[in-house]
């Protein structure tokens, strides 16, 4: 039931939403971080679509395969696109995507070029193409950003509305455990269980994810609990009670979502904060592996490569636009809520 | 007053209802107490409208609200038809809190902001499993809306986009939704201009008769309190200092208090003039309440050596007066 009514006010909260939006779109600094993201979370999605090394729709032999660099049909699998493109036959075609190498693919004839007509934006040592890297690398980062802030938000969520609402003892000990964790310096840790893990592929990202949620929950629940002390106070907090509202409709109907502005701003500035440590990490070789693509793993090339200024430029660039314009917004969105805090 | 509706017990009794508010104290300081709420004892009648009246601070709203027990009362009992409910839990409390509502002062803090109209005036059915299904309920809040005079296409819109008379309506309606025999109207007024002041007394007073709602009826305006109660209660400094029938107590005020708190309601009459009793000073601080008789240091009927000693009981007279006076005027 709670659910339900939960889920009831959904519409008022797209509301709120449709008025963030105007908020934001009357700033255009905010406006241009937004479109920024828009565009690196477009990257992540169709990176694959973007970058590849197998075309996008081919006609080959007689067959039409779609996507086959997304379904990798037996057949082809060997093929990349210049292999592929010396293979096609009278009749045969092939739409290559816009970047025609993957994050994986190696043109050896190009290693650690400068941005040329073939490889817009150079090489590395291994002669991967950058751009097709730096593509792919932006799931690599949004994914850490994104989870682990979900991960904060609800860790941080229930700490502070239990301290906030129930108070007391409970409130006493959820404080000083947040005191702990608030003073454990996250990339120490993370540097430690990742050199003894030591996990493969994904297992990485999912590390990452965990462990900045679990340590960074403190300031949402912090600010949560604040927001709570105040608002469960209210006029209309106590006129639910006097109806007869239970302590679940009371949080979850009225407190809870009154409180919750905050959370919004406080998540935006985490999650530009977990990318810069996630490209940090992955910049001391600590993070993500070599044979997956990400921004940080990018410069750490330079570091063998101290002459490869594309190396440098490129992944560093998409790190900035994307945590500077996650932190614009950040802004944005506490300017917007906060009249709203006042009703 | 003639007798509205004979039962053999209040609908509400409390008995030496206190509320204290402990402050935080420094390192070596002692505990420092507010007396919000002391020893009250009053009767709540069906049907009835009892004016609660009182200057600022004098612990009116906080009597209302531990009435409700939406804050714990630190001593005494609130009897609800012979079932003691004090310190009871929300969810014991929830049969009777069905039972009383509260309307609040402050129109634009009691609604939530994120609710449209009918999600407000819904939830109470909701909670209390009043009609069956949406559309039901829908049905419900329109004729709610009806009675307190909103027009039905209020009922998707926030409390924002309306005026204090307005959101103190869909308050009023949301009490109203569960049909509850008493309402506590906590300075339902006083948020208000005067104008929309008038018109929600008169749809209060239109709904008692209607309904044959009772209501405890808090403000510190006794020329209100006197229009649209049956029984007045005055309280000072959180007791109750005279109790009585309006008549009695607008006419032949006991307490120097009551008489100096009708003296001060305005006439509206430039030529008339007529001898005020004006009080000096201020409440005193409800932290350390004089000794005695709390009155005392403004009382000019004060009785040296008896007032500024021992605390006047709650004496009971003809006709249901009670006054809490070493002097009361006769």
């Amino acid at each position: 039931m709670i659910i339900s009514w939960t889920l009831h006010r959904l519409r008022a909260d797209l509301l709120v939403l449709r008025n963030v939006v105007a908020a934001v779109r009357a700033r255009p600094v905010q406006w241009v971080a937004l479109w920024i993201l828009v565009t690196f979370i477009g990257c992540a999605l169709f990176a694959d679509m973007l970058a590849s090394s197998q075309p996008l729709l081919l006609y080959f032999r007689g067959h039409l395969y779609l996507f086959p660099n997304l379904f990798h049909p037996a057949k082809l699998r060997i093929y990349d696109n210049e292999l592929l493109l010396t293979y096609l036959r009278p009749g045969d075609w092939a739409v290559l995507p816009i970047v025609p190498w993957g994050y994986n693919g190696h043109d050896l004839s190009h290693v650690l070029s400068a941005p040329d007509a073939a490889h817009w934006l150079g090489t590395d040592s291994s002669g991967r193409d950058v751009l097709a890297r730096v593509l792919h690398g932006a799931r690599v980062s949004l994914i850490v950003g994104i989870l682990s802030v979900c991960v904060l938000i609800v860790v941080g969520v229930t700490m502070g509305t239990v301290a906030g609402y129930f108070g007391g003892i409970l409130d006493v000990i959820l404080m000083r455990l947040l005191e702990i964790v608030h003073s454990i310096p996250t990339i120490l840790l993370l540097i430690t269980l990742l050199a003894v893990l030591s996990p493969e592929g994904y297992g990485a990202v999912v590390a990452m994810t965990v462990v900045i949620g679990l340590v960074w929950w403190t300031d949402v629940a912090r600010l949560v609990r604040g927001e709570i002390l105040r608002v469960k106070e209210l006029d209309y907090v106590q006129a639910a009670r006097a109806q007869g509202a239970g302590t679940a409709r009371l949080i979850f109907a009225h407190v809870l979502p009154n409180s919750s502005s905050p959370v919004l701003v406080s998540g935006t500035f985490a999650l530009a904060a977990a990318i810069l440590v996630e490209g940090a990490l992955s910049f001391l070789g600590f993070g993500i592996p070599d044979d997956m693509a990400s921004w940080g793993g990018l410069l750490n090339e330079v570091r063998s490569n101290v002459e490869a200024w594309w190396l440098a430029l490129f992944p560093g660039a998409a790190i900035f636009a994307t945590v500077t314009a996650f932190n614009l917004l950040g802004e944005g969105l506490r300017d917007a809520l906060d009249p709203h805090l006042r009703t | 007053m003639e007798p509205t509706n004979i039962a053999a017990q209040p609908l509400i009794a409390c008995r030496g209802l206190t509320k204290h508010f402990s402050l935080p104290r420094g390192i070596f300081g002692r505990p420092r107490i507010v007396r919000a709420v002391e020893d009250v004892t009053l009767q709540l009648e069906r049907g009835e409208t009892l004016g609660l009246v009182g200057e600022s601070g004098c612990g009116k709203s906080t009597f209302g609200r531990t009435l409700l027990q939406l804050i714990p009362s630190t001593a005494g009992t609130i009897i609800v038809e012979g079932l003691d409910v004090t310190g009871l839990s929300d969810r014991q409390l929830r049969p009777w809190r069905r039972r009383i509502q509260i309307v609040f002062q402050d129109p634009y803090s009691s609604l939530d902001p994120r609710m449209t109209v009918q999600q407000l005036v819904a939830e109470p059915l909701i909670i209390n499993k009043i009609g069956t299904n949406t559309r039901e309920r829908s049905d419900i809040v329109k004729e709610l809306l009806f009675q307190v005079g909103l027009r039905s296409d209020s009922l998707s819109r926030y409390p924002h986009e309306f005026s204090g008379g307005q959101r103190q309506r869909i308050g009023i309606a949301r009490a109203l939704s569960v049909r509850p025999e008493y309402i506590v109207c906590d300075e339902p007024l006083s948020a208000l201009d005067v104008s929309i002041q008038a018109q929600i007394v008169n749809l209060l007073l239109d709904l008692r008769d209607k309904f044959g709602i009772g209501y405890l009826f808090i403000s510190h305006d006794l020329d209100v309190v006197r229009f649209i109660s049956q029984r007045i209660a005055v309280m000072y400094l959180g007791r109750i200092v005279e109790v009585g029938t309006r008549q009695a107590i607008t006419e032949a005020p006991r307490h120097p208090y009551t008489k100096a708190l009708l003296d001060a309601i305005p006439v509206p009459d430039p030529k008339r003039r007529k001898r005020v009793t004006l009080l000096g000073g201020d409440v005193p601080n409800p932290i350390e309440p004089p000794p005695g008789c709390a009155f005392h240091p403004r009382c000019w009927r004060m009785l040296q050596g008896k007032c500024n000693i021992e605390a006047p009981p709650l004496v009971l007279g003809d006709m249901g007066r009670q006054v809490a006076c070493w002097n009361p005027i006769e």
